[in-house]
């Protein structure tokens, strides 16, 4: 039996702000209506409902689209990178009939509710080394784990403060091109990004994501419940996920930088049948600058080691060999938990991207970044 | 340097199940790390068993004490108790001689003075109730 392939049927998203005023259920619903619009639906084709581990439920969603009968959902716990690995559970969701359309969604007062260090004593793995260990040392966030890997790539492949600053300096050029975006009109110099204060060195505070209340949601269905979308398909392609090693801590990792991605970049480029050289554009999870090269490092995009250059030299821009983020990502465009990189990703292979449209977009690729490193791959393809 | 004592960090549990062990060594001045006297590998960080064999009965061992420094931050933001007082202060990842063991802490000295390769030296801090902290300081000094 041919199996229907899945895809991404609608998309949808609030305003992005500092302080949106609303309550995270209230965002919730505001991008889930936008999704159902987007994909020519309405709340009784909804039947499974995947939502981020923090913040509202599945029973909000049920409750305030008046959904009458859910038969399935299902939690990732895999910090940011579970959204892009929540595309696979839903794909294979609407493939097993066990649902007909799944939507996938985060909604976050992430500035001006409960911002990043209260969200993480509520998920973060390895919770007894952290507070046993770690915190009586003085570290504590994500910032300052994975700048240890910043400082690392540093002293082994002479990476530079340049070249973080390259990747801040072009996702706030792509921002620049994005109206949705929380930097839209705030240009930003290399100058500037050096004179910033420091967060956790080397990360200064322009190499850090942006904290942001908003939206997202994704309703992945299978290929022949789309047709009443007003827009061209996108399609899941291959969606995997990783796990580091050692996945519960960054310090003793024999092999220091490697990831989730690590592990799921070939799975999913393997199931797609694809290769990094395939890819139009990449949605990196730009948690931090340097999270940036490591991945194009990990996924394969560039050799390790040379993801430095490689961001310099202009290539993650747009009209560059793979163009990142032209959204502006989570350092410019906003941060919901990364997937806002999945609507980005299917604006563009759609074409509906306008001035920031990566010119014959056809295959996305997205990653996803989680906790201390947990990876996922999802492959879009228009 | 920052009196650690008197800043009212966050102090570990001393009497954690899976680190006691630990903090018994810090006490004596030494580093201990549990090992499995059946592979002599050592479980770093520590965990119940050896890694992926019901190995439960491990050994804390004492570990060197010196190492070279492998990565570091410098901390200039946290919301962590007394280590907010004290911004900016290094954390450093060191690489302990003569094992695949690699302890991360505060150190012990100017931020600035953190450099790639560099020779450390554990010291312990004495937070009082029975708890010793190691801290990482330049070797020699």
């Amino acid at each position: 039996m041919t199996q229907q392939p899945a895809i991404i049927a609608g998309v949808g998203q609030t305003d992005f702000s500092k302080a949106s005023g609303r309550s995270v259920q209230h965002l919730a619903l505001q991008a889930a209506f936008a999704a159902l619009e987007d994909a020519g639906m309405t709340p009784e084709d909804i039947d499974g409902l995947m939502p981020y581990k923090i913040g509202v439920t599945a029973e909000d969603l049920i409750a305030g689209l008046g959904l009458n009968d859910v038969r399935f959902t299902n939690v990732s716990h895999m910090g940011g990178a579970s959204p892009v690995a929540s595309l696979r559970t839903a794909a294979m969701a609407v493939q097993a009939g066990v649902a007909n359309a799944v939507m996938v969604f985060v909604a976050r007062n992430g500035r001006s509710g409960a911002r990043v260090a209260a969200r993480l004593s509520a998920q973060v793995p390895g919770a007894g080394l952290r507070e046993g260990l770690e915190q009586p040392q003085g570290l504590s966030t994500p910032a300052q784990w994975y700048s240890l890997f910043a400082r690392r790539h540093m002293i082994e492949f002479g990476t530079t403060r340049e070249h973080l600053g390259a990747v801040a300096l072009t996702m706030r050029n792509h921002a620049l091109l994005n109206p949705h975006a929380m930097m839209y009109g705030r240009p930003l110099t290399m100058d500037e990004y050096k004179a910033s204060k420091m967060i956790a060195d080397p990360y200064l505070m322009f190499d850090c994501c942006l904290e942001t209340d908003g939206a997202s949601a994704v309703i992945v269905a299978r290929a022949d419940r789309g047709a009443d979308s007003a827009h061209r398909p996108v399609r899941i392609a291959a969606v995997a996920e990783g796990h580091a090693d050692n996945a519960d801590d960054i310090i003793n990792r024999r092999d220091f930088f490697n990831l989730g991605l690590t592990k799921a970049a070939p799975r999913a480029f393997a199931e797609a049948g694809l290769t990094p050289t395939d890819v139009d554009l990449a949605l990196i999870y730009d948690c931090f600058t340097f999270e940036v090269i490591q991945q194009l490092e990990e996924a394969g995009f560039v050799p390790r080691g040379e993801g430095g250059p490689f961001v310099a030299d202009g290539n993650i821009a747009l009209g560059g060999t793979l163009p990142v983020n032209p959204h502006g990502g989570l350092l410019s465009e906003g941060h919901i938990a990364g997937i806002n990189h999945v609507v980005e990703a299917v604006v563009q292979l759609r074409g509906e991207a306008g001035p920031r449209q990566v010119k014959d977009a056809e295959v996305a690729a997205v990653t996803g970044w989680g906790d201390l490193g947990d990876g996922s791959l999802a492959i879009l393809t228009s | 340097m920052a009196d650690l004592a008197a800043l009212g960090i966050p102090r570990p549990d001393i009497g954690d199940r899976d680190l006691a062990g630990f903090w018994a060594g810090t006490a004596q001045g030494e580093l201990r790390v549990p090992c499995s006297k059946l592979s002599g590998d050592y479980i770093w960080p520590p965990r119940p068993s050896a890694i992926g064999a019901p190995d439960f009965d491990l050994e804390w061992t004492t570990v060197p004490s010196t190492g070279e420094l492998f990565t570091w931050t410098v901390v200039a933001q946290t919301g962590l108790a007394g280590y907010s007082q004290i911004t900016p202060y290094g954390v450093a990842v060191v690489q302990l001689d003569d094992v695949p063991v690699r302890i991360a802490a505060y150190a012990d000295f100017a931020a600035a003075e953190l450099t790639a390769g560099m020779r450390l030296t554990a010291g312990f801090v004495d937070l009082g109730e029975g708890c010793h902290l190691p801290v990482w300081r330049k070797a020699g000094a």
